[in-house]
């Protein structure tokens, strides 16, 4: 059964029907083959209860946030803040994209809205001071990958529906790795540039009544950031309710700076409802095709199968990430993700690993689908911001990253108190 | 049958401007009452639920918007390979299965509706709400999409039959780069260079 649903899987993907048909149609196929109730009853009922999930709420506010917060104009501003304060560092702007990532991350969900909106800001940059382009390129598109780790996050909030985890504990159990993943990808271009400074010019001194005044530009995405994730740990709203406070804050900065207008509004309406309508699409197809997994007992089928190879927990999850390395460097990123949590989230429980620290380290996992070749979004997304030169450049630069997210997932195995430290610390309401 | 397509894209342009007004109108109600809440201990806007359905409404309006603006995702690696010709070919048949699961989709999520319409069934909380009303907006974006998607495959069948196949690729095909990059930024498209190399 396993063998013929993974066979069917291929099939249909290679097709290049719609993922969401495909999910869809192999839910009806494998329903029809393995079960004696007719399972399409159950259609309308799975995708009403899904479509109306107040957890899911969160995507569409996020990505309305997202939306809003693009075209207030604050990143401009931004990226000039960060780099009076670590352009000095050996590397120069490479820090600057390191960190405006992580800040803007901070106030996004998405990770190629990061990495967009960052290479549109930096690459004029490069060509104008004289990086060497495959560094610098991948400090963008490795940077722009944190978006969908530092919270809040769109990824994270439909794992936690699809595991059935509390997002606001997800959310606290990523703040830390993903900080540490910033810190990482700054040391390793820090030595980089040290052993080599041809990488990078000597960024300019900037004085100090200089770097205070800049400080102002960082004010509005901490408010926000506060706003979203502050919310949450003080205890006055759920990951979802925050993610609404988000949208306000969002919409109250485009209105200070008097960009608010009703051309601006329904640009924004029509991008979040695309891209919601885009992910809600797979989701209400896959909560289906898990409603047929579970029923027809693939799901406990594949639990047993890996209980029978009577392994090493540690062998399983080692055997788990190079799987989702390999098949990253194909399927694209948000399916992955979307297909599989069902399935591998119960072998995870089964192991004794906590779904909260997986959540991050799946994560993890996705990010470097984000960067690695052939498909990978934020290697297009960064080659097509750049507009010419080799897409050699963003492949070679990005690759070094995909080892020190490694590096980050091995130290999470290692000592899962980094994810499961500050969830254990505060742990808040119901998410 | 194109100038009859471009009046459906109008349309789903509204639906999404609806959708998207609906979702903003609910991060108000959520807001309010999350401040409402920590102040006096009520919430007074019932939002918890009724941000559910404007969600539900709002994603289901907003999948033609989506399959026009060719956001929904397809896998490409094999579908890449092929000469252009047969891509268009491909277009077709990934329409033609979009429509199949939509009108599946629609034939059990309207046998719902029906069933709740008959029941009088309303939503379990204090708003009582009959739930024949937002299930039956939801209901009105399904039964679009699977109009658009099932009048999308047949104009290019169409095409493909009539040979031109450079047509049908053009409006069916998988969204370009630059496509991508604009919708995610909020940019009009640029007419860069092609980057996948």
């Amino acid at each position: 059964m396993i063998v013929l649903s993974l066979l069917l899987l291929l099939a249909l993907a290679a097709s290049s029907l719609f993922v969401a048909a495909v999910l869809g149609l192999l839910g009806f196929g494998l329903g029809e083959l393995f079960s004696t109730f007719p399972l399409l009853r159950g259609l309308g009922e799975v995708a009403w209860s899904s479509s109306a999930d107040f957890i899911l709420v969160a995507v569409p506010m996020f990505i309305l946030m997202g939306e809003l917060l693009l075209r207030s104009g604050v990143t401009d501003s931004m990226y000039g803040a960060l780099d009076r304060w670590v352009g000095r560092i050996p590397g120069g702007l490479l820090h600057t994209n390191i960190a405006a990532s992580a800040v803007f991350a901070a106030t996004s969900g998405s990770s190629i809205a990061t990495a967009a909106t960052i290479g549109t800001v930096s690459i004029p940059n490069m060509v104008r001071h004289g990086y060497q382009p495959s560094l610098f390129l991948g400090t963008i598109a490795a940077g722009g990958t944190l978006g969908i780790l530092i919270p809040p996050s769109i990824n994270m909030v439909l794992y936690g529906a699809l595991s059935e985890t509390s997002v606001s504990e997800l959310y606290l159990a990523a703040m830390l790795p993903g900080l540490g993943m910033a810190l990482l990808f700054s040391l390793y271009v820090y030595t980089r540039c040290t052993l080599d400074p041809s990488l990078a010019p000597a960024g300019e001194a900037a004085s100090w009544p200089e770097r205070l005044t800049s400080l102002v530009h960082l004010v509005p995405p901490l408010l926000l950031f506060l706003l979203v994730v502050g919310s949450i740990y003080a205890g006055l709203a759920t990951a979802t309710e925050a993610s609404a406070l988000g949208v306000m804050g969002a919409l109250a900065l485009v209105a200070v700076r008097r960009r608010l207008s009703v051309g601006l509004l329904l640009q924004a309406f029509e991008g979040t409802v695309r891209t919601t309508a885009m992910v809600m699409a797979v989701v209400i197809a896959a909560y289906f095709l898990n409603f047929v997994l579970s029923t027809i007992g693939l799901t406990d089928a594949a639990v047993k199968w890996v209980q029978a190879l009577d392994w090493q927990p540690l062998a399983v999850l080692a055997a788990i990430i190079v799987l989702y390395i390999v098949l990253g460097c194909f399927v694209e990123s948000l399916t992955l993700m979307i297909a599989t949590t069902p399935i591998i989230v119960p072998i995870i429980k089964e192991l004794g690993f906590s779904p909260v620290w997986f959540g991050v380290v799946f994560v993890i996992l996705i990010e470097m689908a984000l960067i690695t070749p052939p498909i990978g979004m934020n290697l297009f997304v960064v080659q097509s911001v750049r507009r010419g030169g080799a897409f050699r450049d963003v492949v070679v630069g990005a690759l070094p990253f995909v080892g020190v997210m490694l590096l980050m997932i091995g130290l999470l195995v290692a000592f899962p108190s980094l994810a499961l430290w500050l969830p254990s610390l505060l742990s808040p309401g119901t998410g | 049958m194109g100038r009859w397509l471009q009046g459906c894209g109008r349309v789903s342009r509204w639906l999404a401007w609806v959708g998207g007004l609906a979702l903003l109108a609910s991060a108000a109600a959520i807001s309010i009452d999350v401040i409402t809440r920590a102040l006096w201990k009520v919430a007074y806007l019932e939002s918890f639920e009724l941000s559910t359905y404007a969600f539900a409404i709002a994603t289901s309006m907003g999948l033609s918007w989506a399959l026009l603006s060719k956001a929904h995702i397809r896998i490409e690696i094999v579908y890449s390979l092929f000469p252009a010709r047969v891509r268009a070919w491909l277009d077709v048949f990934a329409y033609a299965g979009l429509a199949l699961v939509a009108i599946v989709l629609l034939y059990w999520c309207s046998q719902t509706w029906w069933g709740n319409l008959q029941s009088g069934a309303r939503s379990n909380s204090s708003l009582a709400l009959p739930l024949k009303w937002p299930q039956g907006l939801w209901l009105l974006g399904i039964a679009w999409l699977a109009a658009l998607a099932a009048l999308s495959a047949l104009h290019g069948l169409w095409l493909c039959l009539s040979g031109r196949h450079a047509q049908a690729h053009a409006q069916l095909g998988v969204a370009s780069l630059q496509e991508e990059i604009a919708a995610g930024t909020g940019t009009p498209a640029a007419d860069g260079q092609g980057a996948r190399q």
